[in-house]
């Protein structure tokens, strides 16, 4: 096989970059393809060649196998290397690199297959002797009775999965016969619209059960060696978020029968490249039993995990397997030595069901440290997150002595880290690394859901006070955030809020998150003798405060002497040191000012503040009496009727007037509550021809 | 330059004495001012809290919320005359707020009524305060924003409001035609004569659900044309804006009324005239906290006046003009927050020199486009043969010509006596600075108590005599005074704030701060000297 010079990487984001690098090691060119939202992402540049795809989702430009082919042969690619996720488990594509005479970096596309359809899968790994999950294959038209002897046969809880795909696409729990029917419907549409196949299976749902996937490599002299285990236990809506080497709940014992089967289901196969064959492990020390799950044909997110552990370099091996050559080292001659920890930072709001974020990151800076830590991002500062792609920003792995030292020092570069601009899953991941359930390794795929609170950490009390304090002096003093007023304006103290007559303090509200809430703060500060006096009350609803009960307002806390030195000028995008003092104690942390939004990092947390405008609650303009008249004239139309649901825009009345037809339209979405004109009837103007009530 | 050389003795017996007179006088001036601001205006707590909490619990805001809404966040309000109305009858405050403040970065003129206060019902002092607002939008050139709800007239005082009133709406009309944008914000009644507020800003925005403006509520239509006919149909928001046309904007409620106005300022494409500061500001080198011990308590013992220059302007840099001459006025130039001012300070009674310096220094100021700080301790000019003979008529004439016809800025500021024509010269409220501000020690009067009650007696004394009878000195004792304590009572800094012979009483430690926003809201307007004088009579 030819030696590969120039690999075309059919992926994005950090993988793109990952295989980059490793190419830039071995002086083997790149070429990056791009969708137009990617047009300025980091793997692109970084990528010797660069092809635009066009498009802007992914079916439109990563997902287009023409297109990545054209990219490959306009760039004089001699190899493709997919990536995970897109057209790394698409043996039609694989097939197609193939016959354009360029390298495929990854298995043979009949393995390919045989892995990616579940069903087929299973008969596979059934028959090289791994253990199955009890489960039940259904017919596309199977009756209902059938169903549900199948189940039954299964035994509950089963879980409802589709045969084609992954992801958790199509993926339901049943806990009783009662919702089975309901269950596979479903999954049979989403199944349908996601992979274009309904088809479905049952398997048993195995609770507290952890997942353990063995890393295996195989070449084209037919060398099979596996590179230890996984464990990708804690897991949101069936994606993996923690990744860990070794697994802190196998046993010696499962963990050497895990890697015998899946060794035997990749000779099997005769299995070339990086793979990785997953497996749910359950019950614990002496009763443990382990079950095949399904192989993944490609390198994983979480490999590099492996690669802290064992010191290799996958990609590297993947491209030395591609090119020809045997695997670089014999089983025996592959060690691993400490733990490594891998997390997802996603943007994506954890209290609001993972729903994706974008928007532009303003600041991109995770901690890494040596050997040690280890940051794969796809993104930089200014980057921009679409909600075309998956919203993984980074991951990050620690490299420590035990299980504990690499959660702490993942843990510690996480706290020390900063990502604005989007919603993260940052803190949520900390809360994890550091709570105790995770720290005794009592580690299952049901993790989150006995643990929600790790998702959705608060701040310690005295934090946000201190945090509050820090933002209530950065937006009540803007003199301190702008510097000295320039030539025209207004005196420097009395910028500051100032006022002659006191009795009334000046608030602001601000949004930022604690925990699982967004939460409306209140901060107030008054002129006095001594200099101002600050207010925080951590929670108000509703917003708007009045201003004039704030100093007996029991929820707020009077803070006195408050004091924030910060550089003569904020800082306009990045943080930096001020010291903030509160009761006589001066605490240093990073404070920026921005517009509307401050940022506060002091004890190892970060806020994010918003101000909420006492006005953000009101409508703008008050809302019509109802769709009315614009001039008199004769109605010749009535389109409604009492009871009607019309959306915005719908047409209620037609008008006659000046030989002009107006036409008169709904102003809200909701329901026709009371029609008040008739054909033929001759209005004024501004009569409220139709009372609409809100959908709501 | 260098500074002012500050000599007092913070631990004199005189000093310790000011000081405690001062905070005595700023206790009691604070203890009435947080009656204002409580609103309710009937002087008694539980009345007060009852009509606050009725208003609350329609979901309204006070006045002074209303303003810190509309506000910029983190900007100053400097509010005027406070405590109008002290002891006229009236309620303190006039149930009404005037301010300067800064709306979308530009400074305003701000008038709310207080609807705690008598429904915002328009007393003598609520029309005084509400034209002395007008005014400094007009000669600042400050865009007028009204935050209305009043229940119209105090009908108990109409005969004092209803002709000094009407001046309202010409004065709107007026603010218009030169220019200055006027702004209503309605959130409740503004009905008969108060329709006209609205009626005659260039801006209305009214509050659903919420404002009333109509010329005649339902009874009054009932009586005058026996029509029934109700509150919304007669001048509720929705209907203004949809059929009559008087609402510019309609807004959901008191927030989005406020935004709607920030908003419009906001487009108005305003910018200031005035060159504004000339230079960064710089703290004064003394500590204001020492202007408490300054002035003196009794208003009768002179104090240094350059000790109160030294404690208000930036870095307390003085360049004294004609130090040597005519040394009972301090003259020279300054910067006060970075704006350049000229400054006319009393040190003592006025004389022949003193009112020529004055005159002089005036046409400098006007020649230069520099503003005027007048610092006012004065008992007036001196008398005498020998001071009449010198012409001491002419010369003091020279300096109240100068002053009548000087068109920069003036800025006025009370910190002791203000007595006969020195208030005058001194350019008094009468001589139309654009800010008058007193400290609590401050007295105004023709002349001081106990020489109009010496004065009064003599005259007596000359009456009796020429009728032959024989002047009993301690007959007329009590008579004596009684006259004396009438004027000194009339002659107060509360007295004075309570008639709106000035724009309000300060702390003496804020003056600095007070004297920079008013320096500020002057440059809106164009600041120009004039040289036209009337004849100066040599």
């Amino acid at each position: 096989m030819p030696e590969i010079t120039r690999l075309l990487v059919a992926n994005r984001g950090e993988i793109a970059r990952r295989v980059v690098r490793t190419c830039d090691l071995l002086g083997v060119e790149t070429v990056a393809v791009f969708s137009e939202p990617d047009r300025r992402a980091p793997f692109v540049d970084e990528a010797t060649y660069a092809v635009a795809l066009g498009g802007t989702t992914s079916a439109e430009s990563y997902l287009d196998a023409a297109k990545v082919l054209d990219a490959a042969r306009r760039s004089g690619a001699d190899a493709v290397h997919p990536g995970y996720g897109f057209l790394s488990e698409n043996a039609e594509f694989a097939e197609a690199v193939v016959a354009a005479g360029l390298v495929w970096v990854g298995p043979t596309p009949s393995s390919m297959r045989a892995m990616s359809l579940k069903v087929e899968a299973k008969r596979i790994a059934a028959a090289s002797g791994v253990p199955l999950v009890p489960g039940a294959e259904l017919d596309v038209d199977a009756s209902d009775d059938a169903l549900l002897v199948a189940a039954a046969g299964v035994g509950y809880p089963v879980l409802v999965k589709a045969s084609a795909g992954g992801g958790g696409k199509g993926m339901r729990i049943v806990r009783t016969a009662g919702g089975l029917l309901e269950a596979v419907a479903g999954a049979r549409r989403e199944a349908s619209s996601s992979f274009g196949d309904p088809t479905v299976f049952l398997e048993r749902y195995l609770e507290r059960s952890r997942h353990i996937e063995v890393q295996v490599f195989g070449d084209t002299h037919g060398n099979v060696v596996h590179l230890f285990e996984r464990e990708c236990s804690i897991q949101r809506r069936h994606q993996k978020i923690v990744e860990e080497s070794p697994s802190p709940g196998a046993t010696a014992v499962t963990l050497e029968a895990m890697y015998a089967a899946s060794l035997s289901l990749a000779r099997a196969i005769g299995y070339v490249g990086a793979g990785t064959v997953e497996f749910l492990v359950s019950g614990d020390e002496g009763a443990q039993e382990f079950f095949f799950l399904e192989m993944n044909t490609r390198l994983q997110v979480e490999h590099p995990v492996t690669e802290m552990v064992t010191g290799l370099d996958l990609v590297a091996w993947q491209l030395a397997v591609a090119g020809g050559q045997a695997l670089p080292l014999v089983q025996e001659a592959i060690t691993r030595k400490g733990h490594a920890v891998e997390v997802r930072l996603y943007a994506e709001d954890p209290a609001r069901d993972f729903l994706p974020g974008s928007g532009v990151i303003a600041d991109f800076s995770v901690r890494d440290y040596r050997t040690r830590l280890r940051v794969d991002s796809g993104v930089e500062d200014g980057s921009l997150v679409t909600p075309y792609y998956d919203p993984m920003l980074a991951k990050v792995i620690a490299l420590g002595r035990t299980r504990t030292h690499a959660a702490q020092l993942l843990a510690g570069s996480l706290r020390t880290s900063r990502v604005t601009g989007v919603t993260t899953n940052l803190m949520s991941l900390v809360s994890i690394l550091e709570s105790q359930p995770f720290l005794d390794g009592d580690t299952t795929t049901a993790f989150l859901d006995e643990h929600p609170e790790v998702l959705e950490p608060t701040l310690p009390v005295e934090v946000r006070r201190l945090h509050l304090a820090a933002c209530a002096v950065a937006l009540l003093d803007p003199a301190l955030a702008d510097g000295p007023v320039g030539s025209g304006g207004v005196p420097a103290r009395a910028a500051r809020g100032w006022r002659n007559v006191g009795g009334v303090p000046e608030v602001v509200t601000v949004r930022y998150r604690d925990g699982a809430r967004d939460v409306v703060a209140a901060l107030a500060r008054a002129w006095g003798r001594e200099g101002p006096a600050y207010w925080i009350c951590a929670d108000v609803d509703p917003i708007l405060v009045a201003a004039q009960t704030i100093p007996t307002d029991a929820r707020f806390e009077r803070l006195d002497g408050v004091r924030l030195e910060s550089a003569p000028r904020w800082p306009r995008t990045e943080l930096r040191p001020a010291r903030l003092e509160v009761d006589g104690i001066r605490r240093a942390l990073r404070c920026g000012v921005s517009g509307d939004r401050v940022e506060v990092d002091l004890d190892r947390w970060i806020s994010s503040f918003t101000v909420v405008e006492p006005w953000a609650r009101s409508e703008h303009g008050a809302g019509s009496g109802g769709p009315s008249t614009p001039v008199p004239g004769t109605v010749t139309h009535v389109a409604v009727a009492v009871g009607d649901v019309v959306a915005v825009g719908a047409a209620l009345v037609v008008l006659e007037a000046m030989k002009m037809e107006h036409t008169i339209r709904a102003d809200l979405d909701g329901v026709v509550a009371e029609v008040h004109v008739s054909v033929g009837q001759s209005v004024d103007a501004h009569t409220v021809v139709v009372t609409l009530t809100s959908g709501e | 330059m260098s500074p002012i050389t500050s000599r007092i003795d913070v631990r004199a017996p005189a000093y310790a004495g000011n000081r405690a007179a001062m905070l005595a006088a700023l206790g009691e001036i604070e203890q009435l001012t947080a009656q204002v601001v409580r609103g309710g205006g009937s002087g008694d707590p539980t009345k007060d809290a009852a009509s606050v909490a009725k208003l609350r619990g329609r979901g309204k805001l006070l006045p002074r919320e209303r303003i810190g809404l509309l506000l910029d966040r983190g900007s100053a309000f400097l509010e005027l005359s406070p405590l109008a109305g002290w002891g006229t009858g009236d309620p303190l405050g006039g149930g009404m707020v005037t301010g300067i403040g800064t709306v979308r970065g530009v400074e305003c003129v701000i008038s709310a009524n207080d609807p705690t206060v008598k429904g915002g019902a328009q007393g003598p002092t609520s029309v005084a305060k509400g034209l002395r607002a007008m005014e400094i939008a007009r000669v600042n050139r400050l865009p007028l924003i009204s935050l209305t709800e009043s229940a119209g007239a105090d009908l108990p005082k109409q005969a004092d409001i209803f002709v000094p009133g009407g001046a309202s709406f010409k004065n709107l009309t007026r603010l218009s035609a030169e220019g200055i944008p006027t702004i209503t914000l309605v959130f409740g009644s503004s009905t008969a004569g108060g329709a006209y507020v609205p009626g005659m800003s260039d801006y209305v925005v009214l509050q659903k659900d919420a404002a009333r403006v109509y010329l005649g509520g339902p009874p009054l239509v009932k009586m005058a044309i026996d029509e029934d006919a109700d509150e919304e149909s007669l001048g509720g928001a929705e209907m203004h804006a949809r059929v009559s046309g008087l609402a510019d904007y309609l807004a959901a409620d008191e927030p989005d009324a406020l935004r709607t106005g920030r908003d419009i300022v906001g487009h108005l494409n305003w910018s200031r005239l005035g060159p504004g500061a000339a230079k960064a500001p710089a703290d004064p080198a003394y500590d204001v906290e020492e202007l408490l011990g300054i002035a003196s308590a009794d208003v009768r013992v002179p104090f240094e006046v350059r000790e109160v220059i030294a404690r208000i302007v930036d870095s307390s840099e003085l360049e004294e003009f004609k130090p040597l001459y005519g040394t009972t006025l301090v003259t020279g130039w300054a910067h006060l927050e970075g704006h350049p001012i000229g400054i006319l300070a009393n040190n003592g009674i006025l004389f022949s020199e003193e009112a020529e310096k004055g005159a002089q220094f005036i046409q400098l100021c006007e020649r230069h486009d520099v503003p005027i700080l007048f610092i006012q301790n004065i008992t007036g000019f001196m008398v005498g043969t020998r001071y009449e003979q010198g012409g001491i008529i002419k010369d003091g004439a020279k300096l109240i010509n100068a002053v009548s016809n000087s068109t920069v800025p003036h800025l006025t500021l009370m910190v002791g006596a203000s007595y006969g024509a020195g208030n005058y010269g001194m350019s008094g409220r009468a001589y139309d600075p654009r800010f008058v501000f007193t400290w609590p020690n401050h007295r105004i009067a023709v002349m001081g108590p106990k020489q109009l009650g010496g004065v009064l007696s003599i005259v007596a004394r000359q009456r009796t005599e020429a009728g032959g009878a024989v002047f009993d000195e301690a007959a007329f004792a009590p008579m004596r005074e009684a006259f004396e304590a009438q004027v000194e009572e009339q002659s107060t800094a509360l007295f004075a704030t309570g008639r709106l012979w000035d724009d309000g009483i300060i702390d003496p430690r804020d003056t600095r701060t007070v004297l920079g926003l008013a320096l500020s809201a002057v440059h809106s307007a164009p600041v120009q000297g004039s040289n036209s004088y009337g004849v100066f009579r040599m």
